[in-house]
């Protein structure tokens, strides 16, 4: 897969330059909303067993705490960096790099007879290279246009559980949370479809705001023992379900290569 | 040109539209089996209560929970009861269903233990001499086993004369060579590998010898 990203990227930039049309680089952030409802799931239920210790504990005279829950791993930020080439005034080819990073977080103990420890945490990144193309509809002052393109999705994920239960709780409970540190990562391709509006800045530069769906599921992130990784310890592997919208916020600049100096 | 771009636009518009609202669908969309069991662990026979209401769907009813209680026995509903009467380590699992026909399995094991067997041993002759049972040297005591019992019978009865002698089975006999106070052990073992003890002192007065007379060591 990455051998593929690499191999798009230099026809992309070798056919770019070839053209030598105007050179467009922007950067950029923004907001996205990002599914992950695999991951999502196993936090939910390890909330809802964090909700049921809180309330035993705030039920039993001799155990006392209570641990926050975990937010969902559904919005993040989003950076990028990207250039595009205008091979034609209305068609232009080009590529992004993004990254992308979510987190969720909680600690609290549970104090009785002994101290029972929660810390959880779960941090989710994603590195993309994409290669597409951005189609003009409207060039009037404020820029109008629509972008497709196919990407490259690198996701990993760094997990830390420690979940002890009080020890004043005599019961079984199912859907414990396998305690322990690990990383795993994955990678699979996607695709991105979105539109995106510029509004004139100054001389060749552009501020604009594009939305954007993507498409991309990792089936199976790895450790380094290729161990596939299972939150929730019920045996089946979780996915990284990258669909979701993000919005993003550019900064833009135009460098005409043309020998001319003219638009083509 | 213009047209075939105005058709791109509409088409971006459309695809863009389609995916916001009906391909992507933020949070949990699955729903998430949890439940209790109290207790996990006991000594059959016994009744676990299983409690699946912690079970967590973020925006429709679970409509069913089904049991499996690994011994065969299965049963549904939220809060359900389930009775152990064989020993052993049993997968209880919990699959739960929603209105949208997504489902989710969460299990736990539940130990139901086997009973320890109890020792216990009666012997013959005794004399009961200041509240103390006490034997004479040389003299044949007969140990039975019969008072042990086990939910599924023992196997295996293992006597310590407390001499340095030691039988097995449910009856023996033993004599002891001197006099001392012994302590004899009955180690009762039944099917299931489970095992228990029983001690009792025996107060041996006077000497004696083994058969031809001759005294000292133990006779069994």
């Amino acid at each position: 897969m990455k051998g593929l990203a690499s191999v798009l990227g230099i026809i992309l930039f070798c056919g770019c330059a070839a053209l030598a049309g105007p050179l467009e680089l922007s950067i950029g952030g923004g907001p996205s909303a990002i599914s992950l409802d695999a991951f999502n799931g196993v936090i939910e239920s390890w909330n809802a067993l964090i909700g049921y210790f809180n309330e035993f504990a705030a039920a039993h005279p001799d155990v006392s705490g209570s641990v926050p829950t975990l937010n969902l791993l559904t919005t993040s930020l989003v950076a990028h960096a990207a250039e595009r080439y205008w091979i034609l005034d209305w068609l232009a080819l080009g590529a992004r790099f993004e990254y992308e990073q979510s987190e969720a977080t909680t600690s609290g103990t549970y104090v009785g007879a002994e101290t029972s420890m929660v810390d959880i945490a779960l941090q989710y990144r994603t590195i993309a290279l994409l290669a597409g193309t951005r189609i003009l509809f409207l060039d009037a002052g404020l820029r109008l246009a629509g972008d497709l393109a196919l990407g490259y999705y690198h996701g990993s994920l760094d997990h830390s559980v420690v979940f002890e239960v009080p020890s004043e709780y005599t019961d079984a409970v199912s859907g414990l949370p396998p305690e322990g540190s690990d990383h795993h990562s994955g990678d699979t391709a996607g695709f991105e479809v979105g539109l995106a509006l510029d509004v004139p800045f100054a001389a060749g530069g552009y501020l604009g705001a594009a939305v954007a769906y993507r498409s991309a599921v990792i089936g199976s992130l790895t450790n380094t023992a290729g161990e596939e990784l299972d939150l929730d310890g019920d045996g089946t592997a979780e996915d990284a379900n990258l669909s979701g919208i993000s919005v993003r916020f550019c900064f833009s600049i135009n460098i005409d290569l043309s020998l001319d100096g003219e638009k083509e | 040109m213009k047209g075939a771009r105005l058709c791109l636009l509409l088409g971006a518009v459309i695809l863009l539209a389609g995916s916001l609202g009906g391909c992507l669908e933020f949070g949990v969309t699955q729903p998430q089996a949890l439940f209790t069991a109290s207790p996990a662990e006991h000594v059959i026979p016994f009744t676990a209560s299983f409690d699946g209401t912690l079970s967590q769907k973020a925006d429709s009813e679970i409509t069913s929970y089904v049991w499996s209680f690994g011994d065969g026995g299965s049963a549904t509903g939220a809060l359900v009861d389930h009775t152990y009467t064989v020993d052993g380590s049993y997968e209880v699992t919990l699959t739960v269903i929603d209105e949208a026909g997504a489902s989710d399995t969460t299990s736990l094991t539940v130990d139901a233990e086997n009973p320890v067997p109890t020792a216990e041993f009666s012997y013959d002759p005794k004399s009961n001499m200041d509240g103390t049972y006490i034997v004479g040297a040389m003299e044949w005591i007969y140990f039975d086993a019969s008072p042990s019992s086990d939910d599924s019978g023992i196997t295996a009865y293992a006597w310590d004369f407390g001499d340095g002698d030691t039988a097995t089975g449910v009856e023996v006999k033993h004599r002891y060579a001197s006099s001392g106070a012994y302590n004899v052990t009955l180690t009762v073992t039944d099917d299931d590998g489970g095992a228990s003890t029983y001690v009792q002192m025996i107060t041996v007065t006077g000497n004696g010898s083994c058969g031809s007379g001759s005294g000292g060591g133990s006779c069994s």
